[in-house]
């Protein structure tokens, strides 16, 4: 009877560490994706590797603590429950963030246009340092909590244990993802993909290049910021944001690379497998003498693995030079 | 027409900068408010670094807190001007790296308490400037950052990071500068690496024994007979440090580890590895050594797989922040913290007095329990000085030799006293405060830290034999 009940909790452990480890998975790819999907888009439309990104989504994770918990605005316009007011402030300053991204654009970017890709690149790090300072200014000493309504609260059935902010990141990302497929195909998307096909063609065909990099930064900035929100949460950052969400955008990068540089499906698809491989590693190889630190590494794994087979990513255009 | 697009780049980044650095109000390079009735009525002759030099009779006419007008003026060399009546104390300070929001009000309260010593007159009239310096917690930048000051300090206010402290210990030695480690590594207290440091506070191992002690006895009063523990740190000297004293207090009272995780937290890793270890092993009784960041990632990923235990931490794990977030309710049920001095807010006399100071100076500041250490490291930095002064040799290493005689330090019940002088088993700090987070405390304008052990000492801690660092770095 004994070995019959401890084989039972072994399997039951078993597949409460295997959900586990999926759920967590899938929410930390969620975050990766919606980072990298932000990422790519710059990059896409503007040739612009952005290394601000993390900057950005600190910045959009502090403005929703500001106007959720600060001055509550404009939930306050709006009334009704707590959740409702939260929500309404946090859209509202991932729409700031993204004014944020058309500014960055404007003052920043687009006088460099035409400039080595190195020299635009070092501008946005330039970018990433400045506002990393006047945010963790902002911030000040503490970390600030995000005033968010899930709270520590958390959703089970069977073995499946998910905190509600992890679903609502899931939830958000397979949103925003349906709605930026559907941009791609309205007289913007389109626009912005002729674009980044071929920049001089497009001018050709009356599209404002310059225009479409605006949107392209703007919607960059937003998804940034909502991947700054989900980061600053239980049970991943449970403090609120800090000044050290900048930097929770740099796991995200394997996540870009895996899934090609310029490829939206990609950064998604990419975002979830090293949210899922992290996740993995973390559960099943840490403690099996690989030591703490390898779950942080396998995302290097999986990307060098890969790059091996497809030099350009999962799904990555490849370059073709003419000589 | 290209020449303009990036001179208007180059003003628009200069520009952000410039706007961030300006609500700092010069925190990189800073000094404490100057007393307009301070001051000396006489000169000395120029000053070299090489020859110290004695000035004529200095009259104090500002009736200064630290009387003694009737004194003779020190010998100084570095530092001290008595021409300019000031004292220069450099601040090598982690502003913006990884600790820089628990380093940032600590610097407030030094400057705190010089704007008020200055205000009462300075040291026998000489006012106090603080010389800060951001080193972003990198070792290269607290090495250059020293070597840029030590011919203008007469000591270091302190000297934040324990590598980093070390990187230039053997310079403070070879140079004859006192420094305050901010930072409590056991090796501190150790003679052999000791001789210009003035240390203060229970070191990292001795903070575990006493807290793992106190958790155990509240454990086994809540009826379980023999309490498990899981541990986790960071690496290096904070960490370690803290983990031999955890292993110490678990082997003297038979406590067995069921998962030691020293070394394991990684900051920007993914800590949910560690979370599981620990939540894996179901211990009763849970020791971390982290930062608040890092913490509040492993507790909330233990409490949303449903982990329950007693948790506790060293001092920089835990922040009075937590309370305004979402692991408020859960850790006012779980933790315990401990701490070097008492927190903002408590009554003690010591605590009262900064407490009237930061009202009056910056009524509009949150209140933080580190700014305390501040003013408790600037309070031990006064007493040498005022030594050094009493005893007419104001040089650096005339400071040093001051330090290393000091006594008693009286901080009013709001840090255990201090002694430079004697055996190091004998003067190391084995009393530390601990709380329990309190909501209410801070929604009636504390820090939400509530004192339940004022000056603990754990008898594993009492019965410890300090002869030298508990973890070699």
């Amino acid at each position: 009877m004994i070995p019959v009940l401890i084989a039972q909790a072994a399997a039951d452990s078993a597949v409460d560490k295997l959900v586990s480890a999926i759920t967590n998975g899938l929410s930390l790819g969620a975050i990766y994706a919606l980072l990298a999907l932000g990422f790519v888009i710059i990059f896409k439309a503007t040739q612009v590797i952005s290394f601000a990104h993390g900057a950005i989504a600190a910045l959009g994770a502090y403005l929703v603590a500001y106007f959720a918990t600060v001055i509550n605005f404009p939930g306050d316009l709006i009334g009704g429950p707590t959740w409702l007011q939260w929500t309404v402030s946090a859209i509202f300053a991932v729409l700031m963030t993204a004014v944020v991204g058309l500014v960055i654009e404007r003052l920043a970017i687009r006088p460099m246009i035409g400039e080595p890709m190195f020299s635009i690149a070092m501008v946005t790090i330039g970018l990433d340092i400045a506002l990393r300072i006047i945010s963790n200014d902002f911030i000040s000493t503490e970390a600030r909590p995000l005033g968010d309504p899930f709270g520590t609260s958390v959703w089970e059935a069977g073995p499946v244990s998910m905190a509600h902010s992890e679903i609502a990141a899931i939830t958000v990302t397979i949103i925003l993802v349906v709605a930026i497929a559907w941009f791609f195909r309205t007289r913007i998307g389109i626009a912005m993909r002729a674009t980044a096909f071929d920049q001089e063609a497009a001018m050709a065909q009356g599209i404002s290049v310059g225009r479409i990099f605006a949107i392209a930064w703007a919607i960059g900035a937003g998804l940034a910021a909502v991947a700054g929100i989900f980061a600053s949460l239980f049970p991943r950052a449970s403090q609120g944001v800090s000044s050290e969400t900048a930097f929770f955008v740099f796991r995200a990068f394997p996540a870009i690379i895996l899934g090609g540089l310029d490829s939206v499906p990609g950064a998604v698809v990419g975002g979830f497998i090293i949210g899922l491989a992290e996740s993995f590693a973390g559960k099943y190889l840490t403690w099996s003498g690989f030591g703490v630190g390898f779950s942080g590494i396998v995302p290097y794994l999986v990307m060098m693995v890969v790059l091996l087979v497809r030099p350009y990513g999962l799904f990555g255009t490849e370059e073709i030079r003419r000589v | 027409m290209k020449l303009t697009r990036k001179l208007l780049v180059l003003l628009f980044v200069l520009a952000l900068v410039a706007a961030a650095c300006g609500g700092d109000d010069d925190s990189s390079d800073t000094t404490a408010a100057p007393a307009d009735d301070g001051g000396t009525t006489e000169t000395t002759e120029a000053m070299t670094d090489e020859a110290p030099e004695t000035t004529e009779a200095m009259a104090d006419d500002d009736g200064g807190d630290d009387g003694g007008d009737a004194m003779a003026p020190p010998t100084v060399d570095v530092g001290v001007d008595l021409e300019a009546g000031t004292i220069s104390i450099g601040m090598l300070s982690d502003l913006t790296g990884g600790f820089g929001p628990l380093v940032t009000p600590i610097v407030a309260g030094h400057e705190a308490y010089w704007g008020n010593v200055n205000a009462n007159g300075g040291i026998h009239g000489l006012q106090v400037e603080l010389v800060v310096r951001d080193t972003v917690y990198d070792v290269t930048n607290h090495v250059t950052l020293y070597e840029e000051l030590k011919d203008q300090v007469v000591a270091f206010g302190h000297s934040t990071g324990s590598p980093h402290t070390l990187a230039i210990n053997e310079d403070l030695q070879s140079d004859g500068i006192l420094a305050i480690p901010l930072t409590w590594y056991s090796g501190w207290s150790d003679p052999a690496i000791n001789a210009n440091l003035l240390p203060h506070g229970a070191p990292y191992c001795i903070e575990a024994m006493n807290l793992i002690e106190y958790i155990y006895d509240v454990a086994v009063e809540s009826g379980i007979a023999e309490p498990t523990l899981a541990i986790a740190s960071f690496p290096g000297d904070y960490g370690l440090d803290s983990m031999e004293g955890a292993k110490l207090a678990a082997d003297a009272l038979g406590i067995e580890i069921l998962h030691d995780g020293s070394g394991t937290i990684i900051p920007g890793q993914d800590l949910l590895p560690v979370a599981d270890a620990i939540t894996g092993s179901g211990a009763d009784m849970v020791w971390v050594t982290a930062n608040a960041p890092t913490f509040s990632e492993i507790y909330g990923a233990a409490i949303a797989g449903g982990f329950e235990a007693i948790w506790s931490g060293a001092g920089p794990t835990y922040s009075p922040a937590f309370l305004d977030s979402p692991l408020a309710d859960a850790l006012q049920r779980d933790y315990y913290g401990t701490f070097y001095l008492s927190p903002w807010g408590s009554d003690s006399p010591g605590m009262q007095e900064m407490m009237g100071v930061f009202a009056a100076a910056n009524p509009d500041a949150p209140p933080t329990d580190f700014y305390g250490e501040g003013w408790v490291e600037a309070k031990i930095m006064h007493e040498a000085l005022l030594k050094a002064y009493e005893l007419g040799d104001m040089t650096q290493a005339g400071v040093v030799a001051a330090a290393k005689s000091l006594e008693g330090i009286d901080f009013n019940g709001m840090a255990p006293t201090e002694t430079y002088m004697g055996e190091p088993n004998d003067i190391v700090q084995r009393q530390s405060m601990i709380f329990r987070p309190d909501a209410e405390l801070r929604a009636a304008g504390g820090t939400g830290t509530r004192v339940i052990e004022a000056t603990y000492t754990s008898p594993t801690a009492a019965g410890f034999v300090f002869e030298g660092a508990c973890f070699e770095l």
